[in-house]
């Protein structure tokens, strides 16, 4: 009696062991393990332990089968090791800064054209859509490092990943200078070609041209519009004359982002921001009005433009505040 | 002291004397269940699950070699050091004098 179940935990504990080693090493390390534990217990007993106590101590000591195995094996105990984790980290936020906002913007605007869904399902949509973009990025992406891990040798790393250098550390400085000449010149030509075309709209397009914004809003919206867009500029072109942001700037850049997303939204759910669009395209090309313009799917595409500038100006004001007096 | 925290960094002290113990231990053959009770003995406290795996390593390494003997009723597999193994043990050994002096000149500062 003794003798069978002692053998029986042995045997259960070396098989579980090695039953996930190659069939090469699995039976080697099977007899030499069954061995060592034998070799363990007999000296247990002779130092007067009861046989089954002594057989249970050395198979705890020896501990979790699972962790033995890949200690044999050589496999990791992590899924992805120190070696990787940085740059799997690195990827994994790039990837989610560049695809969540492609998938959600592209969500909307899809939904733009055809779709009669109301506020809640396009803002519902789009959240579950950037929370499946982000769950599929960071699985799929762990599972190839962690096969990665497992299948290249130490060597193999430095031709996958390139090594880190000093060149790739970023300035805090950088980050409140954001106002480079480029950035700055491209915020002016787009909003001065924003404002070009709704002047244009509003002043009515005549024949040969779609009429997109609804030329009969009020003059007062058109000029706080367009007034918005201005303030834009001004603010931009100051940030970089000055050679960076600072706090009002951005504050004013904030202001702006917020009261024209607010406007813009408010005005196009009232139905005076733009036309009838199927209709106005009917008529400018000559084609059936199949399709629909959903409201609610402009508006929330507004709301997410806007909503990016107003976070890009409140970091611009953290950035700010982060090296304020360090190199000013 | 928290014990934990020190059980930690006593393991990392350790962790690397263990292969230079076992090379200068196996330049005589023994197999695993013996040179454990050899290196306890010795003061070098290790656990079979520690050991055992790594004396795998160390063979496919090549700083061991292996044999088994089936003389006795229960089969055993010995190791002994190979030419690399005690290569590699002159090395580690010189290492460690070196960091034993640095850390004796440590302690020579130490009130």
């Amino acid at each position: 009696m003794t003798t069978s179940t002692r053998t029986s935990l042995t045997d259960r504990y070396v098989w579980t062991v090695t039953r996930q080693l190659s069939p090469e090493s699995g039976p080697d390390v099977a007899r030499e393990l069954r061995g060592s534990i034998e070799d363990t217990v007999e000296d247990r007993v002779a130092g007067g332990e009861a046989p089954e106590a002594a057989e249970l101590e050395t198979i705890l000591g020896l501990g979790d089968p699972d962790v033995l195995a890949r200690e044999y094996g050589g496999r990791p105990n992590h899924l992805i090791g120190p070696a990787y984790f940085p740059a799997w980290v690195r990827l994994v936020r790039l990837l989610l800064v560049v695809l969540v906002p492609i998938a959600v913007l592209g969500n909307v605007v899809a939904h733009s054209f055809g779709s009669d869904a109301d506020f809640g399902t396009i803002v519902g949509e789009a959240a579950q859509l950037a929370f499946q973009v982000g769950v599929h990025l960071v699985f799929w992406t762990a599972v190839i490092f962690a096969l990665v891990e497992r299948n290249v040798g130490p060597l193999g790393r430095d031709q996958l990943f390139a090594a880190w250098t000093p060149d790739a550390l970023a300035d805090p400085a950088d980050r409140t200078r954001r106002a480079s000449l480029t950035e700055m010149v491209f915020e002016v030509a787009w909003t001065v070609v924003i404002i070009a075309l709704s002047v244009w709209q509003w002043g009515g397009v005549g024949d040969g041209a779609v009429q997109v914004l609804d030329p009969g809003l009020a003059a007062g919206w058109q000029v706080l519009i367009v007034g918005l867009l201005v303030l834009d500029i001004i603010v931009t072109v100051a940030a970089w004359a000055r050679g960076g942001w600072n706090i009002p700037l951005a504050a004013a850049s904030l202001v702006s982002a917020v009261v024209s997303g607010a406007v813009l939204v408010w005005l196009l759910l009232d139905g005076r921001l733009v036309t009838d669009l199927p209709r106005e395209f009917g008529t400018a090309f000559g084609v059936d009005a199949d399709w629909t313009l959903s409201l609610p799917a402009v508006a929330v595409g507004i709301a997410i433009i806007c909503g990016w500038e107003a976070v890009t100006a409140l970091r611009r004001m953290r950035d700010t505040r982060d090296t304020r007096g360090g190199d000013q | 002291m928290d014990e934990e925290l020190l059980a930690g960094h006593l393991q990392e002290l350790r962790r690397g004397t263990v292969v230079l113990a076992c090379l200068a231990t196996l330049e005589e053959p023994r197999y695993g269940y013996a040179l454990l009770e050899t290196l306890d003995t010795a003061g070098f406290a290790v656990d079979g699950n520690t050991l055992y795996p790594l004396l795998r390593r160390l063979e496919k390494q090549g700083l061991l070699t292996s044999e088994w003997n089936t003389d006795e009723a229960r089969p055993r597999k010995f190791y002994r050091t190979s030419p690399a193994g005690a290569d590699l043990r002159a090395h580690l050994m010189t290492e460690w004098r070196s960091l034993n002096t640095a850390v004796e000149a440590l302690n020579g500062d130490l009130p």
